[in-house]
Formats: structure tokens, sequence, C-alpha cells
């Protein structure tokens, strides 16, 4: 032990465990950066191409785009763009990130045996786990957050002749950092999977459908519970997320939907010219005149930012959870 | 002199069966050790244990001197193979050094590279497309590159055809005359035992069966060789490991002590390693544990079941 030439080092080598990962994860690098590439490509293609049609159209010069002419127009426009529900493929992306990611983090190290290396190097099995955890976490976020400013300058165009409520999922998802949030909560979710499994083509298997399913209930079943609804009997604004309508008599009763139906196809007979465009708010002043009343619950607007936050919160907690219990399970794994 | 390998009581189990059961070992540290026994014997368990792969179900397991086995301490001066050189396949052999180099406080890169430019290994070549040899003398090389003190193999031989296993045992042997490091290495082949190692251990059912220095256990062992109707008496003597008589003659392996002791009438033959190791194999309920090697009056039942 007293050889001269022998390299003695207090602590471990500075971005040590950081090149391993990074030898380990360059194909997984490429993969990732090369999809953001050709998504980026395609936004900004069509999203050129979108903005010039914008100005040949002459939209510029529109204020409002809910009559006449600039309405004409604005379909026309937004018309050129893909059919959005198209894009719910974009959901799908976290979970396949994470199932392919994370999956395989340490399921393969235990499927193939490598783990007897990793896990009896000077460093040991906590730096290990740690280390790739954040440095991996980390990396993904970057990729990720990439794809949110992407699609809100793609959509700006379509956002400004057409609003939208922030029930939109696709704005909502790439407005904050909900996508790399979502995208984090699938990696956590392959690491345990893969730490439980110890199959790398189950773990990423059961990660992709999970995360994906979770992501999925979340966005259309679980985000409009994060608080109670509001009720007007007006008509929700341009960005507000209205859940639901309900009618009522003059005495307050509410009406079946069988009734409210017959209401809406009374109404549509006595207009003038059943085949012109009915203007908006026509119909909710018609039932007011006869004493109906819409009640319509939804979210205000306002309410886009603290419903980010909660999603934020809770996901990031649960992908906090979710890596600390694989972190203990290493920790305490016994071959 | 400081134990490389220390147990108390050690015992894992795995659901319900015990792998290793009430291991009490002291290895001294500056040998090389080999650990026999046959499949499934407990080898790998109590060898994980020593690397902190495995935590211990009873007991403790503790390495060079007192450091608790698996600790940080520990996994800076212990070294390890594991058997079949678990190493990254799709990785090269260069960039595999370079991992190691990341991963560990101590790490003689330029020594690894020599050891590696001698055996003519291509460092960039993956280590996927190397030989089971190459492959097995590059994990050697990585174990080595840590300067451990304490070095442990899991069946490094038996995945090697004879010469790519005997070009291994020369770089290990080198190595221990180079670094005077302890090596322990777990082995299913009998044979060639007694030109590597110096201090055994034979593993039976998860236990223990025989612990010592190799020329202390061939000193003590001996055939006798005598007429069958003095047998009973010679063998209340000794402790006797294997018994067999033909109608005439009956040749007891006896462990001694005492190598004049031979009754008058009877022949004392050597016994090699590599016997008396297959005999305390075949032989379950033998055991030669260390500890007072000399009980040569007191009668013993052992090996006569």
């Amino acid at each position: 032990m007293t050889t001269m030439d022998m390299r003695r080092r207090a602590s471990l080598p500075r971005f040590g465990q950081v090149w391993v990962i990074w030898r380990q994860h360059r194909a997984a690098t490429y993969g990732l950066l090369a999809l953001l590439a050709s998504y980026g490509t395609a936004v900004l293609v069509t999203g050129l191409r979108a903005r010039s049609y914008y100005d040949r159209l002459g939209l510029n010069a529109c204020r409002s785009f809910t009559t006449g002419t600039c309405q004409q127009l604005g379909r026309a426009f937004t018309s050129s763009y893909p059919p959005l529900f198209l894009l719910l493929f974009l959901l799908a992306l976290p979970a396949a990130f994470g199932a392919f990611v994370g999956g395989p983090l340490v399921a393969r190290e235990l499927e193939t045996g490598t783990y007897r290396f990793a896990w009896t190097q000077g460093a040991g099995r906590t730096r290990w786990i740690v280390t790739r955890l954040l440095v991996i976490g980390a990396a993904l976020f970057a990729v990720t957050a990439a794809y949110g400013p992407l699609y809100t300058w793609w959509i700006a165009p379509y956002e400004h002749v057409l609003p939208t409520g922030f029930n939109n999922y696709l704005r909502f998802e790439f407005t904050g950092v909900l996508f790399p949030v979502h995208t984090l909560l699938a990696f956590a979710i392959g690491v345990l999977a893969g730490v439980l499994v110890r199959r790398t083509v189950v773990a990423v298997a059961v990660t992709f459908t999970g995360s994906f399913a979770l992501v999925f209930a979340t966005v259309f079943g679980l985000r409009r519970y994060y608080m109670t609804p509001l009720t007007t009997t007006g008509a929700p604004g341009a960005h507000d997320w209205a859940l639901d309508t309900t009618y009522r008599d003059s005495t307050g009763r509410g009406l079946t939907g069988g009734q409210a139906h017959d209401l809406y196809l009374r109404f549509l007979h006595q207009l003038p010219d059943p085949n012109a465009e009915v203007p908006p708010g026509a119909f909710r002043s018609w039932l007011q005149e006869r004493h109906y009343s819409l009640l319509t619950s939804y979210h205000p607007a306002g309410r886009f930012w603290p419903f980010q936050f909660i999603e934020t919160g809770w996901m990031v907690v649960l992908t906090v959870l979710l890596g600390a219990f694989a972190v203990w399970l290493i920790r305490r794994r016994t071959s | 002199m400081s134990a490389a390998i220390e147990t108390t009581g050690l015992g894992k189990r795995y659901g319900r069966t015990w792998a290793l059961r009430d291991c009490s070992l002291a290895i001294p540290a500056g040998h090389v050790v080999g650990l026999v026994g046959p499949n499934g014997a407990g080898k790998t368990t109590l060898l994980s244990l020593a690397v902190g792969l495995a935590t211990p179900t009873a007991g403790e397991i503790r390495v060079l001197g007192g450091t608790p086995a698996g600790s940080a301490a520990a996994l800076d001066t212990v070294a390890f193979v594991a058997q079949d050189a678990a190493l990254y396949r799709n990785v090269s052999v260069a960039d595999m050094l370079r991992m190691g180099r990341g991963m560990n406080r101590r790490w003689d890169a330029e020594r690894a590279h020599d050891r590696l430019k001698e055996l003519g290994i291509p460092v960039r070549k993956k280590v996927g497309e190397l030989s089971g040899g190459q492959r097995s003398q590059v994990a050697l090389t990585l174990a080595l590159a840590k300067r451990p003190r304490l070095l442990i193999l899991d069946e490094p031989l038996s995945a090697l055809d004879p010469l790519a296993r005997h070009e291994f045992m020369a770089a290990l042997m080198a190595a221990v005359t180079e670094d005077g490091v302890s090596v322990v290495f777990s082995s299913h082949v009998v044979a060639e035992l007694e030109r590597v190692c110096d201090y055994l251990v034979v593993l039976q059912d998860g236990r223990v069966q025989v612990s010592g220095e190799v020329e202390t256990l061939t000193a003590e062992h001996h055939v006798l060789v005598g007429p069958a109707e003095e047998a009973d008496d010679v063998a209340r003597r000794f402790p006797v490991v294997r018994d067999r008589r033909t109608s005439a003659q009956a040749h007891l392996l006896i462990r001694t002590g005492d190598p004049a002791a031979v009754p008058p009438g009877w022949r004392r033959h050597p016994v090699a390693l590599e016997e008396m190791v297959l005999t305390y194999m075949r032989e379950p309920a033998a055991s030669a544990l260390p500890g007072p090697a000399r009980v040569p009056h007191e009668p013993t039942g052992s090996g006569l079941s």
C-alpha cells in the first residue's frame, strides 16, 4: 500500500458517477434529443406557415372573431391547423420517456447481474442510485421543458383567433412545468417498477401503461376537482373552464335532459331563419325572457395558475416519495 | 494478524431456506483462501455477504480487521469479481476502466492499462466481444485497479477453459505477490487448489465443515491402513473422517495433530488436499473446524454415520 504510483484520493472523482451515467445513457440521450429536434422542426415549419397564412388572411386587422368576415376568416385559419385531438399523443410522451429511461435503470442491472459490479465499487450503491435519479431526472426535465414553449408558440395564433378555456388540456399541459413533471413522475414510477419486478421488459410495459393511465385519469378526471367550482347564471368567459350546465325553471327546479332538449328545439323553431347562425348568447336571453335560467358551474380563468400549482405540487411530492422508496429498497435490497 | 473475513453466528435465509447457517469463521489476512463446497453449499451467499451485496439474517460479518462488510470503508478496500464477470457487455474495455475510475476513491489507471497491454487485451473492444478468459482478466484488472486489501472472487474459474484457467490463476498469483492482497475465492473445482491456495474453507449445506491452513490440514490428516478387526479400537482413538473397510483391511482417514501416533501393525499414508476435500464433501457429517485440532483420546463418532 505504499507504492508511489498509487493514485489515492480522499474523495470520489468529481463527475465520476456522472460520466458513468452518461456512458450508459448516451443512446437514450441522443434518442430524446432527436425526438425533440424532429418535434421542434415540425412545430417550426407548421408554425411559420400558420403565421404567414395569418398575415395573408389579414387577420391582424380584426378586433374580434365572433362575427362577420373576421369570423369566416378566423374559421378558415383555425381549420388550417390539424385537428387538435390528434395531438393527444403528446400526453403519452411523458409515460414513454419515463418507461424507456426509468424502467431499465435498475431492472437491467438486476437482470444481467451487473449490479454486482456497480454496487461493490467504492462509491457504494446509495450514491449510485441517488446520483442516477438526480442527474437523469434533471436531464429529462431539461429536455421535456423545451416542449412547452414550442407548443405555446405554435398554438398562439390559433388561440388568438379562438380562445379556449383552461380545460384545454394541451395548453394546460404545456404551460408551466407540468409536462416535465409528468415525465419525472413516470420516470420515478419506472425506476421503482424496475426495482420491484427486476425485469426490463415488464418494467417498461408496466410503467408506460401505468403512467399513461395516471396522466390520462388526472387530465380528464381528477383535475376538475382540485377546487370547488363556482356557479353563474351568466355566460362563462372565454378562458373559464365551464364544467356543467343545468336548466332551471322559474320556481328554481332543475329540468331533466329531455326537457332541456325540448326547450332548445322550441328556441330553434322560433328563429326567423333556421339556417342562419345562432348569435352567441341568443339562447340564453331567450330562456331568460321565459324565466328559465341557465346555471353553469365553472372554474374561473384566474384559477389557471392555482390549478397548475396544485397539480405540479402533488405530482412532485409523489415523484419524490416514489424515488425515495426506490432508494430505500435498493439500500436494503439483498441479492 | 488481523482477519480478512470474520463471521460470528452468521446466517442468511432466503424465504424459508437457510443458504448459510450459524457460520463462525476467522480467515486470517495474507492468505489465498479457497472456499469450496458443492453447488448450493452457500459459497456465493457467504461471498455476497462479505462484499455487502447481501445483508445477514443473523449474526454479523466483518472484513479486514473489524470493518463491517458492505460499509463505505469496506467498499473502498474490498474488491469483488462476480461470477461470470458481471461487466457491461456493450461497453468497451477502455470505457469500463473509466467507469471504474469514476466510482472509486482509489484507482490505479496506469497499472490497469499496463496489465491489459501485457495480456494483449484490446481496450477498444467491447466487453461482450471478448473471450471468456479475456473477460475474466478484465474483471480482475478492474478489481485490482482499486488497489484492494482484500480481493474476493466468486467462481472465477468456472467459465474458463483449462488454459485460460491457468493464465487467470497465474495473473492472480502475480498480483498477490506484488500487492500482498488477501484473496478469497470460491470454486467447485477441487483440482489445482493445492497449487493455488494456502488456506481452505469447505462449506456444506450452508455450514462450515473445514477451515484451516492447507499446510496444517494436510499435516493433520492421514490415512491409517491396518487389520479390520482392530479398526474399531483405532477409530475410537482418533477423529475419523472416513471409514472404509474390507473383510481384511481398514482404511481410516483420520485427523490428528500427532503424526507419530500410529498404532502398531498399522501404516500411515499422507493425504493429498484434493482427496481430503473430496472426502469431506462426501461425508457431510464429518467436520474439522478450527480450534483444538488435537483430540487424541476422546472417542468421537464422527465419520461413522
